[in-house]
């Protein structure tokens, strides 16, 4: 068989003759059954190859693959994606993973060590501890200034999660919850924070800000509150956290102001889906209802 | 262009800007492929993963040489082509020396490893018989889809030299798995 005859076949195959050409190679085949011949086992075999299923990895892995991508890589410095948007949060997150990280492993420790090392003990320990974290750092400094809810994917698969935030004061760590409580660090465990206070705030304003620069909003809101006001954001997150729009899980809502829309007192959060734009809530602090959702 | 492509030109662009989140989200995209595709190639599981992650270890640390004007999907099969030669000729290279037991090919754990990644086993045997060169024009071809002028972009040859390699490919393979003319049934699908 002449090379063109093999090129004639090949492009039949790949359908990418022109129909003119095609024709005039469908003639050729009905009178050459050598061709003809050829031609169809070839596209059988094509045929085989196209229709037989694609193998794919487990979840195992592709957790471990992605593991070892971020460690080599070095990303693991960052948030995984959707646990935290990339801007707004990157410039705090970096030193304080680290030390989320280590703490996590001595609150694990302080708390399967008592049990005696029984398997049980340690299967509740390390499947549902909920963690809150607190941390100096070395250089004497406070950690963050600011603390943010996660919504683990984890937790609305395998209740597994951790609920993390970063507050100030001593390492504490608490005994196993269900999943759907441990989304919401417990109330009381942060101070009240200062945030911008702004009377009669307008949401759509404040949304636009956000996207116009995140990385700028804060001093935005600084700019545009009146005064400042304190607000327990644990309680906030909670209150979120229990309302009937809260995010699904991958997350993330951080509390950036408080004020009043209509008169009714509310706190402000930005709300950051793992697979959609953020977006800013006023959570109705009496009854914890989102009275105000403003997407991009 | 069509709209992966463009997405993907903005997650690396992402990427590149620091941006975690493009990371997972080309991950996800183009994981289940180029795994695929080195597990044709490869035709070993462990491999295949071990290959999978040399190959996005490459593309993100390269990611700021990758131009736009090519395909990144195109590029990423290119490294992932690439790659697999370059695991096949370590590969061939160990074999120079005396194989430990358990990597006899006709140790029975070899067989479990094929069936547990859904590769039929007679078509994952008949493409060990075939050269690389043709594994990977038969791989990005009939199993992946892609067009000849792709295939040869992928593998930097020229399109004729593809055209050539996947006839031959065939041709094996036709010889290898029995006949496969239209209206043959093959014994495996027998009931």
């Amino acid at each position: 068989m002449s090379n063109s005859d093999q090129e004639l076949i090949t492009d039949l195959i790949s359908g990418g003759l022109p129909p003119q050409e095609r024709e005039a190679a469908l003639a050729r085949l009905a009178h050459d059954p050598e061709l003809r011949s050829e031609y169809e086992a070839q596209l059988a075999v094509s045929s085989l190859l196209e229709d037989a299923p694609t193998p794919v990895m487990t979840a195992d892995e592709r957790t471990a693959l992605r593991a070892s991508l971020v460690r080599q890589l070095h990303l693991d410095d960052a948030p995984a994606a959707g646990a935290v948007a990339p801007t707004r949060w990157q410039r705090w997150w970096a030193p304080v993973a680290g030390l989320a990280a280590a703490a996590a492993v001595i609150v694990g420790a302080v708390i399967v060590l008592p049990g005696g090392g029984s398997d049980d003990s340690m299967d509740v320990a390390s499947a549902d501890v909920t963690t809150t974290i607190a941390a100096s750092q070395s250089d004497g400094r406070e950690s963050v200034d600011s603390d943010v809810l996660t919504f683990s994917d984890e937790a609305a698969e395998n209740t597994e999660a951790e609920a993390t935030t970063t507050t100030t004061g001593a390492a504490q760590p608490t005994t196993p919850t269900a999943a759907a409580e441990e989304l919401a660090p417990a109330a009381g465990d942060a101070s009240p924070r200062s945030l911008p206070y702004l009377p009669n705030l307008d949401l759509e304003e404040l949304a636009l800000e956000y996207a116009s620069d995140p990385q700028e909003f804060d001093d935005a809101l600084a700019k545009s509150a009146s005064e400042e006001g304190r607000l327990d954001t644990a309680a906030v997150y909670e209150c979120f956290e229990s309302s009937e729009s809260a995010p699904t899980a991958g997350a993330t809502a951080e509390v950036v102001a408080s004020g009043t829309i209509d008169g009714t007192e509310v706190a402000v959060l930005v709300v950051t889906p793992s697979d959609s734009e953020p977006y800013l809530v006023a959570l109705d602090m009496n009854s914890c209802l989102v009275v105000f959702t403003v997407r991009p | 262009m069509t709209s992966r492509s463009a997405e993907d030109r903005a997650l690396i662009r992402r990427y590149l800007e620091g941006d975690i989140s493009a990371f997972d989200e080309l991950m996800r995209a183009h994981q289940d492929r180029v795994f695929a595709t080195c597990l044709r190639m490869m035709r070993n599981r462990d491999e295949a993963l071990d290959v999978t992650q040399d190959v996005f270890l490459t593309v993100f640390r390269k990611a700021d040489r990758y131009k736009e004007q090519a395909a990144f999907s195109t590029w990423l099969y290119r490294v992932s082509i690439n790659t697999c030669y370059d695991h096949l000729r370590r590969r061939t290279r160990k074999r120079t020396e005396p194989m430990p037991d358990h990597l006899d090919p006709s140790d029975p754990r070899s067989a479990d490893e094929f069936s547990a990644v859904e590769l039929r086993p007679d078509v994952d045997a008949a493409l060990a018989t075939i050269s690389p060169d043709f594994r990977a024009a038969v791989v990005l071809v009939d199993f992946e889809g892609m067009s000849l002028d792709g295939a040869a972009d992928t593998l930097d040859v020229p399109v004729g030299t593809v055209k050539s390699r996947l006839f031959r490919a065939r041709k094996l393979l036709s010889q290898e798995l029995g006949n496969f003319a239209p209206g043959f049934e093959h014994p495996r699908d027998d009931p």
